[in-house]
């Protein structure tokens, strides 16, 4: 099973570039797809899915180019969207047989499939209510559902956990660390902390571009001795803002504590940090933020 | 094609559309549309006669009510489903899935069919009804009350079902200009079958059912020729009445109905060509203009970088991005509270006509001049009547714009929305109206014409209104720009006194104009009325 995206672009009206010259090739395992508002992440997503058509480059699913043959890759494709809707006057086990029978599942294992899908979202007790009485969270967990209606080969989930309570989060981060062993799922997300705890593999994006294709102890590694946490007088944040990449702060009763990545220790009193994702991406992004466009 | 993913995507979309508060509604008028045909106010005549309410006579009446109010009203109940998996974002996942179009295209006009199908069902059904309400005759022959409406009416439903579907999918005619243009096309239809006498041409089946009723009433005494379908109140006259025994149906009159069907599926491929599967790039339109150039498709310059360069650690860390810089907002200085509705309409002026190209407003100083320079009289009158067509997706957006851009809770939870920018939007629509066809008034006031005038300023009140109520309680723009061009067409342009709103007509009636007045106020207040519902929810 293998996903190689090859130089891959995306122009759209013929101005703006969304992917320019895109190259990564995936296994199984949990993809992070981490980057900016803008970035790129969506239309990634996009492409992937054979929604969109990328403007150049070539994508190969188990080695047949899904822009020329996208029909071998929808079988084995499961999507959830960013934003998604659904149809609120069918309930969830109708809009489930509808999406099952798009899929080409056959009706008896359809009808199983549905039911653990729902048990498996928590939703077993709301399958007879209408869609459009569904709070955010809960519409989230028919997406999720549906993406796995056909026990897809290439998971690609965008904001997943998005309208989620922390609970219900926690349960589809451990659902995807289950699915990940036979399968690529590819997870887009703002939500540093959900790819922390799924991802095998991490890519960062930003505008169109990425910045970097590792495994999560790989970009912490580069970070090594690269991260301080510094006490700092409340009056001069702003000017340690200017200066240094602060990743966060927190105010505390003997000053506030900024999180800062930096080559050097940022001043006296600093004292070295073990990385975080959340560093490796700010570190990440803001390098290639510095660069000319 | 899979017939179970057929009958899935159909049955989805078909029970989404029932289950719906609106379907209701239209089942409402359906019922009412039956109770006025029931009453007199719906009739076929030949002449002085018509026929007496045997089973063949109410199938005709009723499968020819149907056809007709389905495939002209029809057209906009039915021709979002497409759009719905659109807006939704149903779309993006049944086009990741591998659906191929013309199933997915299939399924949707069959759900189109089944909703006018159930409408037309229930006309059967009164037919029956009326047949027993009237008594006027004992019998009842299934056969003729029901081979009408299979005949005639599913054909033409048939084609609706994939032409609404053939809208859908083709970029032009998907917004406000397809369902004004549909109109059109339906007025051409329905004139062409009857005026060439070709079945291959008759959407609705008019020759036929006109030939077969005619061929009997020539025998009838006194009878001098005529024929009309007639909806809606008429003056009411004392028809004589005569034994229609029905249709005697021949391969000559069923063949071409039949090839409605064959159209429709002609349609639906036609449909599936133009459809984008939910990305415009993939469109047909799309794709032709890149072909021939019209829009650039460059390759994305080279990058010779890997993804092991650009992964590598830099050298030296970055300054900080301006992300993590602090931000400073100018405070206000006082919170500006006074009343500015002058500023609001000039708002909601802007909205109206932004984004409307070079071309729209050529067109409307066009019909502005038009309006100044044609003399008073019948020209004048046409040429006011365009004046006030060529606006007409400005004014559909009224009263919807909250609903499809998803401004609604933003627009409603702002200082009095319902006192301040409703109103505004109509003052705003009102000015469209007033812009567009200045020349009109100036030349009635210059002329002391004061009932040209005042219809003149009443038609620029109502218009808007009529727009705002349909918007504010449909939430959608198709049913004014369907209703309107209908009453356009019907009223001004015919013309027909009654319900020339305008006073496009050569003498234009104080009586008529204080009704559309009236109708004015009772609109707004119909519009502020579901503004509040809408507000509360």
């Amino acid at each position: 099973m293998r996903l190689e995206i090859q130089n891959v672009s995306k122009q759209y009206d013929g101005k703006v570039w969304a992917l320019r010259d895109f190259t990564l090739h995936l296994a199984p395992g949990v993809l992070g797809l981490l980057g900016p508002n803008g970035a790129g992440k969506s239309t990634l997503m996009r492409i992937l899915a054979t929604i969109s058509n990328p403007t150049s480059g070539t994508i190969l699913w188990n080695g047949t180019d899904i822009a020329a043959q996208p029909d071998g890759l929808r079988a084995e494709l499961g999507y959830l969207p960013q934003d998604f809707g659904v149809y609120p006057n069918l309930n969830a086990v109708e809009f489930l047989e509808y999406l099952a029978a798009v899929k080409g599942i056959a009706a008896g294992a359809a009808r199983r499939r549905i039911d653990e899908l729902l048990a498996l979202v928590n939703l077993t007790d709301a399958r007879k209510r209408p869609l459009g009485g569904y709070s955010g969270g809960m519409r989230q967990r028919v997406g999720i559902a549906q993406a796995l209606l056909n026990d897809p080969k290439l998971l690609i989930v965008d904001e997943p956990t998005a309208g989620l309570d922390p609970e219900e989060r926690v349960r589809f981060r451990n659902l995807l660390s289950e699915l990940s062993g036979e399968r690529i799922v590819i997870l887009s997300t703002h939500i540093v902390s959900d790819v922390e705890a799924t991802a095998t593999g991490i890519a960062i994006v930003s505008r169109g571009r990425l910045l970097a294709h590792a495994a999560p102890e790989e970009l912490l590694a580069r970070l090594e001795g690269k991260v301080w946490e510094w006490i700092v007088p409340s009056a001069d944040l702003p000017a340690a803002r200017q200066r240094f990449l602060i990743s966060t702060v927190t105010r505390r009763s003997d000053g506030v504590h900024a999180r800062v990545v930096s080559d050097a220790a940022p001043g006296p009193g600093a004292t070295p940090a073990s990385p975080t994702l959340e560093d490796a991406y700010l570190h990440a992004v803001s390098t290639h933020r510095a660069e000319p466009a | 094609m899979n017939p179970r993913v057929l009958y899935h995507i159909a049955r989805a979309d078909f029970l989404e559309r029932v289950r719906r508060y609106s379907f209701l509604v239209t089942l409402a008028f359906t019922l009412y549309a039956a109770f006025e045909a029931n009453r007199g106010n719906i009739v076929v005549n030949v002449g002085q006669y018509r026929g007496i309410y045997n089973s063949a006579w109410v199938g005709l009446l009723l499968s020819l009510t149907a056809t007709v109010l389905i495939t002209w009203i029809g057209f906009y109940i039915i021709k979002n489903t497409v759009e719905r998996d659109r807006r939704t974002g149903v779309g993006q996942i049944l086009a990741s899935t591998p659906v191929d179009r013309v199933t997915y295209l299939a399924g949707k006009a069959l759900s189109n069919f089944a909703v006018v199908g159930v409408i037309a069902a229930i006309l059967m059904c009164a037919a029956l009804v009326m047949q027993l309400w009237r008594a006027e005759a004992a019998g009842i022959d299934l056969w003729q009350l029901v081979s009408p409406f299979l005949f005639l009416t599913l054909p033409a439903l048939a084609f609706l079902a994939a032409l609404a579907v053939l809208f859908e999918c083709v970029p032009g005619l998907r917004g406000g200009f397809g369902n004004v243009f549909y109109f059109f096309c339906w007025v051409g239809l329905f004139g062409a079958g009857m005026e060439l006498h070709n079945g291959y041409l008759d959407l609705v089946g008019a020759d036929i059912v006109q030939t077969s009723v005619v061929a009997r009433a020539k025998d009838l005494p006194g009878y001098k020729g005529g024929f009309s379908f007639q909806i809606g109140p008429h003056e009411r006259k004392a028809f004589e009445t005569f034994v229609w025994d029905g249709f005697h149906w021949t391969a000559a009159q069923v063949i071409p109905r039949l090839s409605w069907f064959v159209f429709a599926l002609l349609t639906l491929l036609l449909a599936a060509a133009f459809f984008d599967r939910f990305d415009p790039s993939r469109g047909l339109l799309h794709r032709v203009s890149v072909a021939l150039g019209l829009r650039s498709l460059r390759a994305a310059p080279a990058q010779p970088q890997t993804v092991e360069a650009q992964t590598a650690a830099p050298d030296s860390l970055p300054a900080p991005s301006s992300a993590t810089a602090p931000t400073h907002l100018t405070p206000l200085a006082q919170l500006q509270s006074t009343s500015r509705f002058g500023a609001v309409v000039a708002a909601e002026l802007r909205l109206m006509l932004k984004g409307r190209s070079k071309w729209w407003y050529l067109v409307a100083l066009g019909l502005l001049i038009g309006t100044c320079a044609v003399p008073a009289g019948e020209a004048q009158g046409k040429l006011l009547a365009f004046a006030w067509l060529w606006p007409v997706l400005l004014w559909s957006a009224m009263g919807t714009r909250e609903a499809q851009s998803g401004t609604g809770p933003l627009i409603f939870s702002s200082a009095r929305a319902l006192g301040r920018q409703l109103p505004a939007v109509w003052v705003a629509g009102v000015c469209v109206a007033l812009l567009t066809s200045a020349g009109f008034g100036v030349r009635s006031l210059v002329a002391r014409d004061w009932p040209h005038l005042f219809a003149w300023l009443t038609g620029a009140m109502f218009i808007p209104a009529m727009a705002l109520v349909l918007g504010v309680w449909s939430g959608t723009s198709k049913l004014f720009e369907g209703l309107y061009t209908g009453f356009w067409y019907a009223g001004p342009v015919q013309p027909t006194p009654a319900l020339d709103f305008m006073g496009a007509s050569p003498v234009a009636s104080p009586r008529i104009t204080l009704y559309y007045f009236a109708a004015t106020l009772a609109l707004l207040a119909a519009a502020a009325v579901g503004r509040r519902r809408q507000i509360r929810r």
